[in-house]
């Protein structure tokens, strides 16, 4: 379930013939809106069967044009035995016109394994074939050494920066959205955190947020930022190195899709932030494709910057952010807008000012209402 | 062959020898006046120069600069030798008149070389003015772009106005939109990478803080000196600067004018005088044309 380059919505993954749904109770529906389909890959229990369930039978109910509703669900913890029979149980309780209509595509979690039904129908096979076709896709490209990957680092960037926002719990399809990649990817993070146990107890209701500061996964990802980041350091060869004149030049070339992190974003999320001076720039830099970026910017930032090995002659650092919503915070009068607070946190990490960094934990979480 | 000079020793003396009433008539421009500005930035180094160019105000003050030169050299001032500074007995032909330069009476560290302020109305970038001393005809050169050094004058610590770094760097940009052919006498050196070079020693110098509010001043002085022709002289502001930088031997003549000059002492390499000039144009020379509403090239 590989998300297009070209910004395409998850949709992608579906037959072409569907297209994200209109409205909100549903995931995607055919175009001509006479199927409809809802993807609970997150599932924990029984509880997330019947809620999906539930909601295409009123669906049916008040659609009497839709003629087929598909559940598409995955069980990471569920046997095929009890979640085939917990869908036979509830469907059995349903006035027949609306049963007939009702479809399931089951995932196991091996995902190796599919279950229809009805079986033979050639719309429930349709979906069930592009729910393969994409379960393998990902599995080739995305899950092999999952863990600490790129992807699982954006997946927990996202639920890092709203457990310090104090931002709701966000549901699967919310960090598909957000990190840009696939259902199976984000379900293979959450997995993986979960093992950790730095999820917090949302996860029950399909909702997942970090229990608090995950410092094993921290310690792990922030040891591989420059990697992940792909951060490219630039010396200044004018002699005069000031890392505050090169801030003003920031701010007066305003590149698009870069924005300010490190120190000078630190002082902006905490204006007592204790440090005396500046010793870097760092700015984030958006590669939505993560492709190779083109820098000729920077020259148009400055002229003095080069691009070194050595970071530490660097008077600034280019972190690359590659997935799909940058989290930017923009500024209203139209300056460089602020990178999010996790990416702040990485790069006074990298800089080696621990003290600094935790205090603007806590700081970032006290001034949060509750 | 010039010498190594104390700027605020030369201002104090010029302060001193120079009679106070004529104080108000005189602006310090040039290298001993940008010397004396930046001498926190050089550490007090001195400068390789003898020649303290003075320009005359208020604007066309042509009868001021008679009156000057004749009271200075009725004080026993002395023209100078080395550099030629002989009556001539007619008016014309202008290129047989000197420039009238002055050694101070009991000492030869410095001279004054004496400049006119061009009236609004000249279009010459350099008119030769014939002047009469009593003993002959000396010529009084004018710089059309010099105009812009009589906004933001500095005052120095003895009282003696001098040109903003600055206005300095815009007239040198502004009279220099390309290299020219225009040599030094007796040298290959172009006149034009002397004089950029000079404008990126000066950038150079600038702190940023400082170097970020050019452009403004620039186009301040350009609004107010030249009105009607603002807009285009600001236009060609900087190309002067982008040929030198794609020129690789009057690069160089710039960087060994400017690293035995203003920037003397302080180990600047070519590469970082090529920088101080890219920085320049994106810097200041950018921000400008923004101002102008007319676009970089």
């Amino acid at each position: 379930m590989r998300r297009g380059n070209d910004g395409a919505t998850p949709s992608s993954w579906m037959p072409p013939n569907y297209t994200k749904a209109r409205t909100g109770t549903v995931d995607y529906e055919r175009l001509d809106g006479r199927v409809v389909v809802d993807v609970k890959l997150g599932a924990q229990g029984i509880r997330d069967l019947h809620g999906g369930l539930m909601q295409l039978a009123l669906l049916l109910h008040e659609k009497p044009n839709v003629e087929r509703a598909c559940l598409v669900i995955r069980f990471p913890r569920m046997t095929l035995d009890s979640a085939r029979d917990a869908w036979k149980r509830a469907t059995e309780l349903l006035r027949p016109d609306i049963a007939n209509r009702l479809a399931v595509v089951l995932v196991m979690p091996d995902e190796k394994e599919l279950w229809l039904d009805p079986k033979s129908d050639p719309i429930v096979e349709e979906i069930a074939h592009a729910v393969s076709n994409a379960l393998r896709d990902s599995s080739t490209a995305e899950r092999t050494s999952f863990e600490i990957s790129r992807k699982f680092f954006e997946i927990w960037k996202v639920l890092l920066e709203a457990w310090l926002s104090r931002g709701d719990a966000l549901r699967v399809k919310d960090l598909v959205a957000m990190v840009g990649c696939s259902i199976p990817t984000v379900m293979h993070g959450i997995d993986l955190l979960a093992r950790r146990g730095e999820l917090s107890g949302e996860r029950e209701r399909g909702k997942f947020a970090l229990r608090s500061f995950p410092r094993q996964t921290f310690e792990q990802g922030a040891g591989l930022a420059d990697t992940f980041r792909r951060t490219l350091w630039f010396a200044d060869t004018s002699g005069r190195p000031e890392p505050v004149a090169l801030m003003r030049r920031i701010q007066r070339a305003k590149p698009v899709g870069i924005a300010l992190g490190g120190v000078v974003g630190a002082r902006h999320l905490d204006p007592h932030f204790d440090l005396h001076g500046t010793p870097r720039i760092d700015i984030t830099l958006w590669v939505p494709d993560g492709s190779m970026p083109n820098l000729q910017f920077i020259k148009n930032i400055d002229p003095a910057l080069q691009q070194t090995d050595s970071k530490d002659t660097a008077v600034l650092a280019v972190h690359q952010l590659s997935r799909a919503v940058t989290l930017f915070h923009e500024n209203p009068d139209g300056s460089v807008p602020f990178a999010d607070p996790v990416e702040i946190l990485l790069d006074l990490y990298e800089l080696g000012f621990r003290e600094q960094f935790a205090d603007l934990i806590r700081t970032l979480r006290q001034e949060k209402p509750v | 062959m010039n010498e190594n000079v104390d700027p605020q020793l030369v201002l104090q003396l010029v302060a001193n020898h120079v009679p106070p009433e004529l104080h108000q008539n005189i602006l310090l421009v040039g290298s001993l006046a940008a010397a004396y500005h930046y001498r926190a930035e050089r550490a007090n180094q001195p400068v390789r120069t003898k020649d303290a160019d003075v320009i005359v105000q208020p604007a066309g003050a042509f009868h001021e600069c008679i009156q000057i030169a004749q009271r200075l050299l009725d004080l026993d001032w002395r023209p100078t030798e080395k550099r030629r500074c002989r009556p001539f007995p007619f008016d014309n032909p202008m290129s047989e008149l000197d420039v009238i330069r002055l050694h101070p009476p009991q000492t030869d560290l410095y001279f004054i070389e004496l400049l006119g302020l061009p009236l609004p109305e000249q279009r010459e970038p350099k008119l030769e003015v014939a002047v009469q001393l009593r003993d002959g005809y000396y010529m009084i050169p004018c710089f059309k772009f010099m105009a812009v050094l009589q906004s933001n004058q500095q005052t120095s610590s003895v009282g003696l106005q001098y040109a903003s770094p600055a206005l300095m760097a815009l007239a040198n940009l502004l009279h220099h939109p390309t290299l020219g052919t225009a040599f030094i006498a007796d040298t290959a050196v172009l006149r034009s990478s002397k004089d950029l070079g000079r404008v990126l020693a000066l950038a150079f110098l600038t702190p940023s803080d400082k170097l970020f509010q050019w452009h403004e001043m620039w186009w301040s002085a350009l609004q107010h000196h030249f009105l009607n022709e603002a807009k285009d002289l600001a236009a060609q502001v900087g190309y002067g600067v982008v040929a030198l930088l794609n020129d690789a031997a009057a690069l160089r003549d710039a960087y060994d004018n400017a690293t035995s000059g203003l920037l003397s002492g302080k180990n600047v390499t070519q590469d970082q005088f090529r920088v101080a000039g890219a920085r320049l144009l994106t810097d200041v020379v950018r921000e400008l044309h923004d101002l102008a509403g007319v676009s970089s090239r």
